[in-house]
């Protein structure tokens, strides 16, 4: 006898009832306490609140400076160092395994490892710039107001830089050589192949590597909660870091959720934004 | 960091910190400190009157369902018995009674200890409350951006009080 039941949802099921309670339940619970009031009721006071909580429009702001400090830079040094790992007749590998070595760090322990390096009194860099007789006694990195957003921007430059590179690398070795084998016997120059050839076929893969890395930024935690704690002060807080502040050491879920929210909406519209300007071609 | 602020008087290059009494201890060990026999300890300071302050405390605590509530109390008093506290002092630990802060053997190992034991006499729990987190935020990333020279003393503490307002207001 057949089983009332069709063989489709038997073999899904499973799944689809994990993906609920794993992810859609959750995601539906944290709507639900965002609306909810602390003494019970509905509200929308966790979302009216964000208009005029300074802290988060601070946050807000580092968070997109960050973001695009963080992206312009990488993007510029991976595409630079995909050209020229691409250029090299010889040690190709070797310089792609080199620059490939910080990305495989977890990010916790680059942080680690950089938080040492970044001690005023016992870490690498004052240590040698006192060896070539320069004075330290200012230079505080991650503990300088001023200095503190540039100091964890370069481990994030240092450690996610190889992506980019990961990426454009792939991607230059795609394209084939016979548009450039046309453009040398119609003469063009390097530069009129880079921006005529190279840029233009490469499109696709930048548009990936920006977008990935760009949603990647955007919700920035584990680096800066090691380097700083998003001190001093405020100096280097993220919305993400605020977000976590907000949920488990000050224990009001609600607004932590309203937070994600508008977080998530914000990273949605940047990133299609984002799109819609590489590709505007294909904007659907 | 927090951590670090030892680490720099010990090796002399900071001028002066609050400091948990754990981390006292070793100013006065010449073997960890570059600055043992020149540096002072005082009660923190206070506008009202002297040594009102009070960094923190750590406490022993018995959960009230406890299976083991006398077991427990049992374990607190040895723990702060003067021959425990006299024996973690050595280890350079703060003690918690006046006896060991008076110690005649302890004082000759520890300048920092009159003024740990006036500091404790003086001292004043701060009052009660679920949003000391929150609070406590508000008040350093203010007090931070003042030490920072972005905003002056005045209207940072205008700011930060309007801030825990704000605080109270959204708890009641």
């Amino acid at each position: 006898m057949r089983s009332p039941i069709p063989e489709g949802v038997k073999w899904a099921g499973p799944a689809v009832a994990l993906l609920f309670a794993l992810s859609v339940y959750p995601l539906a619970y944290s709507v639900k306490v965002s609306l909810t009031a602390p003494g019970g009721g509905f509200t929308l006071r966790n979302y009216t609140r964000l208009l005029s909580d300074e802290f988060f429009h601070a946050a807000a702001a580092q968070t997109l400076f960050y973001t695009s400090a963080a992206l312009i830079v990488e993007f510029l040094l991976g595409l630079g160092l995909a050209l020229l790992a691409d250029s090299l007749l010889r040690g190709r590998g070797l310089f792609r395994a080199g620059l490939l070595a910080p990305m495989l760090l977890p990010p916790v322990v680059a942080a680690v490892i950089w938080r040492l390096m970044y001690n005023p009194q016992f870490g690498v860099l004052n240590g040698t710039l006192r060896v070539l007789g320069i004075d330290t006694s200012k230079i505080t990195w991650t503990s300088g107001e001023g200095s503190a957003m540039l100091s964890v921007l370069l481990v994030d430059i240092w450690e996610w830089t190889p992506f980019i590179f990961l990426l454009l690398s792939a991607g230059l070795q795609a394209i084939p050589a016979e548009p450039y084998e046309a453009a040398r016997v119609d003469g063009a120059s390097a530069w009129q192949v880079l921006r005529d050839v190279t840029l233009p076929l490469l499109r696709p893969t930048i548009l990936l590597a920006l977008v990935l890395r760009a949603m990647d930024l955007m919700r920035i935690f584990d680096q800066i909660f090691i380097l700083t704690q998003g001190g001093p002060g405020f100096a280097t807080e993220t919305v993400s870091l605020y977000i976590y502040r907000t949920a488990f050491r000050f224990f009001n879920f609600g607004y932590a959720a309203a937070m994600s929210f508008v977080g998530l909406a914000v990273t949605t519209i940047l990133t299609r934004s984002l799109i819609r300007l590489i590709n505007p071609r294909r904007t659907r | 960091m927090p951590i670090e602020v030892a680490p720099h008087l010990l090796q002399s290059s900071a001028v002066m910190s609050f400091n948990w009494p754990s981390w006292v201890s070793a100013m006065d060990d010449p073997a960890k400190s570059k600055i043992a026999g020149k540096i002072e300890f005082t009660a923190m300071p206070s506008a009202r009157r002297p040594g009102v302050a009070g960094l923190g405390a750590w406490l022993f605590t018995i959960p009230r369902a406890s299976p083991n509530v006398e077991l427990a109390r049992e374990f607190i008093l040895w723990a702060t018995d003067a021959k425990q506290m006299r024996a973690a002092a050595l280890l350079g630990y703060p003690p918690t009674r006046g006896s060991v802060f008076l110690d005649e053997d302890l004082l000759g190992r520890y300048g920092a200890f009159p003024a740990q034991l006036a500091s404790l006499e003086t001292a004043r729990s701060r009052p009660r409350t679920a949003k000391w987190n929150e609070l406590e935020n508000v008040f350093g990333v203010y007090l931070s951006q003042a030490n920072a020279g972005r905003l002056g003393a005045a209207q940072a503490m205008e700011k930060a009080n309007r801030e825990i307002e704000a605080v109270r207001e959204r708890a009641e």
